[in-house]
Parts: structure tokens; C-alpha cells; sequence
């Protein structure tokens, strides 16, 4: 996950398990946006959509942290 | 004798009736609680969870080595991790990321796996923790849904378990049982038991405001758009095939600040540490108590235990920052304003043949616009400043005539340790209203002086 921006990183995974709950999901787009995400690739269905949601959690959490440390510093 | 149980499941289940006393009023009824945080996961949703499990393994829907899937951020997680531990089976526990942390360490801890959805979707959108958790079922050969909300083995061990328990343990005098409705299983089974011993008990449902529920019963649809509210596991925005109001008799609506302060007075006065739906069901209970024409025992559902809430209801800062810690008006009593406002020494007193302009004259110096009029050291009534004046306009009194014609005496009275809230209501049609036990009287200028004070 090292490079990306943790705003970027919530878009992707965003996009990823937007993919992952499809009735059908491309393996093609979620190779793709696990690299972009920085995830290891695994092909177990459950173990992907686990971490991805739960990473998804943990970089919404930390992206809304850094807004409101910075929205601190104006004031 | 030896009585060791083969295993934790076994002591799931015939959970305390206990009276209460100091967090409830005083009065001809008697008010008892089914204290469920002794259930070994500890709230009632351990019931439930054996129950579906073992129902699920009968039926063959959930087989060695399955996996038990739940959308669920609470005692019901807990419960079916606890089960899932014990007989092997692997659990998965979906969730809104608006649960706190203990909550979700308290299921990894049984060893279930635990799924963090998007906050702020619509129950059928595909992010919400309803449907990722069918996704899971769908992906996980072997998955079982356990469907707390219309699984019927949910109501149906509340009529096996949780009812016969009340009946036998109030020896059949229960005549009105308070729960809230989440999935509506507890209600509705206990409620089809006791009906069943005795129709002539009472089912009443504690629901928050913002819950349809209320407006299901009596009006069959929604008058009021369902509405958020801060007590979690009662209440519902969608009608579970659990909740049978045809076992249940009356709704009790109550506000997050009734709820969450009368949780936290059963902590402090019962030494019952219960979550905030236990406070809904005492504060329900009470409220139906005063429709009561007869001695009544009244028995409320305490659902779970308040460690889970410690950073909520048992917070004074969490309860100031959402504007639920009590206000003056609900937490002091008439006798604190008194205190306060005799040693500010502003009760100005009159004697029964003072002359009006003497009595204009105190009341200037005093500062205040009502004065007591005494003969020797009997109360006669109250002298009010607009009383003086609409006498005066009218010609009914001079000023050199004495005050005794014009006193009021006949006044609305309230004893000392009543709540100011029960004073303001007598202030709202009253200009003065009397103390009892202090002899003094009391105005609107005096109440909102303390109740200003106070925020200060």
C-alpha cells in the first residue's frame, strides 16, 4: 500500500469491492484494482472481500482522521 | 449432589426475576425485572442463538464444519460466536463501521471473522451489511444464514424458555410484561405464553420514537417517516416476521434522554449495570404503571448487561455531547430551590393587618414581587404584586387599607422533593405555588433565577 495517497487508495478499494458484491465479477478489473490498491492478489472470494472491506473501513477511517487534523491546523 | 453442566450452552437460560426498588416510584404496584446479562454471552440473544443453531443442525441446513453467517453488530453476534466456538463451526459477522471496537474485538476474541461495511447505505444497496452478508452465504458453500429477524425458532424459544420462566418464577401473578421489539422474538414469545396462562395479561411494547413499530400497531401504516434515535437493539425501520402484535396490547413511545437516564438509575440505584433497552423497558413500565387502576406486578425484560455501553449511557461526556444529560428541571428538587433561595434572603413577609403600601413597600425592598402573609407564625396565603395592582385599577382596595382582603389563600401546593419539572407544570396555570412541607411559596421568577444559576 506504500505510494499511493490514502485518497486514492480509498477510491480504488472503493472500486474493488464495488466489483467484488457484482453478481458475476470481472477477475481481469479485480486483479487490476488489488494491484492499484496495493492488496496481495488472491483468488479465495471470501478472504478478498473480507480484507477489502475491512481495509476499505481502516483507510476511510484514517483518510476522515487526516481531513480533521488538517481542518485543526486552519483554525 | 455434583451439578456441573457438559458445556456453556447448558447455562443459557433460567436468568433472575428480581424486585426493584430504588428506580422506581413508590407506589401500590410491584415492580419486578428478568435480568437476562446472566446468560453466560450475557444478554437474551444467547437463547436465540442455541436455539437457530440447533434448529439449523436438525433440519440439516447447517452441517459439521459450516459456517454461520449474520448480519449483526451485537448481542446476537455474540451469542451465535459463542455457540459457533463451542461446536466448531466457523462464523462471519457483517457490520455498519459505526460499531465500536470493543464490539467487534468481543466477536474476533470468540474467534469469528468480522466484516466492516460502508456506514450510510440503504438496506438494499448492495455495500449494506445485509447484502454483503447474503453475498457471503452465497460464496461459502456450507453457509448458513441465521435470519434473527424472521427465523420463527427465535420466537419460538421465548415461548419455550424466557415465558414459562416469568410465570413460574412470579408464581402466576405477573399481570403486565414490558420488553422492546428489535427482532420482536422475545416479545411476541413471551407474550403468546403468557396470554396463554392468563389472557388477562397485559403485553406492552417499549419503542423508541423513529420506530415504525408504533404506528404499524395502531394505524396498520406509517403516520410519522421512521426517524433515528440513539438506544440500539429496539425499535425497527422494517416489520420482522418476529414481532406478532396480536399477542400485544400497547405501545409505550420514550425519547433517547428517557431511556438513557433511566438506565443509568437502575446502575446507581438497583446496582443493576443493564444497557440502555433495559432502561426503555423500566421507563415504559413505569409510564403504563400510572394507567393502572388496580395493584399490579409489572415485569420488565432486561435484556443485556451495560458493559458493552460504558463509553455511551455511562459517559457524562458522550451523554452532554448528545444531549442527553438531565437538565435542573428533571435532576433537582423543589427543595434545592428553596435552600437556594432562602439563603439568598429574598422571601419578603407580611402580617395579616399590614397596610397595602406596606406591603408595596417590602416587596420593593425585597426585590421581589410576591410576599408571604403570616398571622403570628401561621401561614395565611400569598401576597402577589399583580393581585395588589388589579385591586388597586379596580377600586377594590386603597393603599392605607390592610392586605388580608386581598391575600390569596387558596393556593396550588407541591411538596419539597418533588422534580422542578412537576413545579413548572403547576407554574405554567399558577402565578404562585405553595411548598408544603417549607412554608414558603414560589414564581416563575424563582424557578427560572435557580435554573439560570444553575448554568452558570
Amino acid at each position: 500500500m506504500r505510494g499511493t495517497s490514502i485518497g486514492s487508495q480509498v477510491d480504488h478499494l472503493e472500486e474493488l469491492a464495488e466489483e467484488l458484491i457484482k453478481e458475476n465479477p470481472e477477475e481481469t478489473v479485480i486483479k487490476a484494482h488489488m494491484k492499484a490498491a496495493g492488496l496481495r492478489y488472491t483468488n479465495d472470494a471470501v478472504d478478498r472481500l473480507t480484507h477489502v472491506l475491512n481495509a476499505l473501513d481502516q483507510a476511510r477511517a484514517a483518510h476522515t482522521n487526516g481531513q480533521e487534523r488538517s481542518h485543526g491546523k486552519d483554525l | 449432589m455434583a451439578k456441573i453442566y457438559e458445556n456453556i450452552l447448558q447455562a443459557v437460560g433460567h436468568t433472575p426475576l428480581v424486585k426493584l426498588h430504588g428506580s422506581v416510584p413508590k407506589n401500590e404496584h410491584t415492580y419486578l425485572a428478568k435480568v437476562e446479562y446472566f446468560n453466560p454471552g450475557g444478554s437474551v440473544k444467547d437463547r436465540m442463538a442455541v436455539a437457530i443453531i440447533e434448529e439449523a443442525e436438525k433440519s440439516g441446513k447447517l452441517k459439521p464444519g459450516g459456517t454461520i453467517v449474520e448480519a449483526t453488530s451485537g448481542n446476537t453476534g455474540v451469542g451465535l460466536a459463542m455457540v459457533a466456538a463451542l461446536k466448531g463451526y466457523k462464523s462471519i459477522f457483517v457490520m455498519p463501521a459505526k460499531m465500536s471496537e470493543e464490539k467487534r474485538a468481543t466477536l474476533r476474541a470468540y474467534g469469528a471473522r468480522v466484516v466492516i461495511t460502508p456506514m450510510g447505505v440503504e438496506a438494499d444497496d448492495p455495500r449494506s451489511h445485509y447484502s454483503v452478508a447474503a453475498k457471503f452465504v452465497q460464496m461459502i458453500p456450507g453457509a448458513y444464514a441465521t435470519n434473527q429477524y424472521h427465523n420463527p425458532a427465535n420466537e419460538m424459544i421465548h415461548y419455550k424458555t424466557t415465558g414459562p420462566e416469568i410465570w413460574e418464577q412470579s408464581g402466576g401473578t405477573v399481570d403486565v410484561f414490558v420488553a422492546g421489539a428489535g427482532t420482536g422474538g422475545t416479545i411476541s414469545g413471551v407474550g403468546r405464553y403468557l396470554k396463554e396462562k392468563n389472557p388477562n395479561v397485559k403485553i406492552v411494547c417499549a419503542d423508541p420514537f423513529g420506530s415504525i413499530l408504533h404506528d404499524m400497531f395502531y394505524y396498520k401504516e406509517l403516520k410519522s417517516p421512521p426517524g433515528s434515535y440513539l438506544v440500539e437493539g429496539i425499535g425497527e425501520d422494517m416489520m420482522p416476521d418476529n414481532v406478532r402484535f396480536e399477542v400485544m396490547d400497547d405501545f409505550i413511545q420514550l425519547t433517547d434522554r428517557e431511556i438513557f437516564s433511566t438506565t443509568r438509575k437502575i446502575a446507581s440505584r438497583e446496582g443493576l449495570l443493564v444497557g440502555p433497552s433495559c432502561g426503555a423497558a423500566l421507563f415504559a413500565a413505569i409510564k403504563y404503571s400510572e394507567r393502572l387502576k388496580k395493584p399490579s406486578t409489572i415485569i420488565s425484560l432486561f435484556s443485556d448487561g451495560g458493559r458493552a455501553y460504558l463509553s455511551k449511557v455511562f459517559n457524562d461526556e458522550w451523554m452532554q455531547a448528545n444531549n442527553l444529560s438531565e437538565t435542573a428541571l428533571q435532576s433537582k428538587t423543589v427543595r434545592d430551590l428553596v435552600d437556594a433561595r432562602t439563603s439568598m434572603n429574598v422571601i419578603a413577609t407580611l402580617k395579616v393587618g399590614s397596610l397595602v403600601k406596606e406591603a408595596i413597600q417590602l416587596m420593593r425592598e425585597a426585590g421581589t414581587s410576591v410576599a408571604h402573609v403570616m398571622d403570628g407564625e401561621n401561614f395565611v396565603g400569598i401576597l402577589d404584586a399583580q393581585d395588589i395592582l388589579k385591586a388597586m385599577t379596580s377600586g377594590r382596595i386603597r393603599g392605607n387599607e390592610p392586605v388580608f382582603h386581598i391575600v390569596n389563600s387558596s393556593l396550588k401546593e407541591i411538596e419539597s422533593s418533588a422534580k422542578l419539572s412537576a413545579l413548572e407544570d403547576l407554574l405554567r396555570t399558577n402565578s404562585v405555588v405553595r411548598v408544603k412541607d417549607a412554608k414558603v411559596a414560589l414564581t416563575a421568577a424563582d424557578l427560572a433565577d435557580f435554573l439560570s444559576a444553575q448554568q452558570n
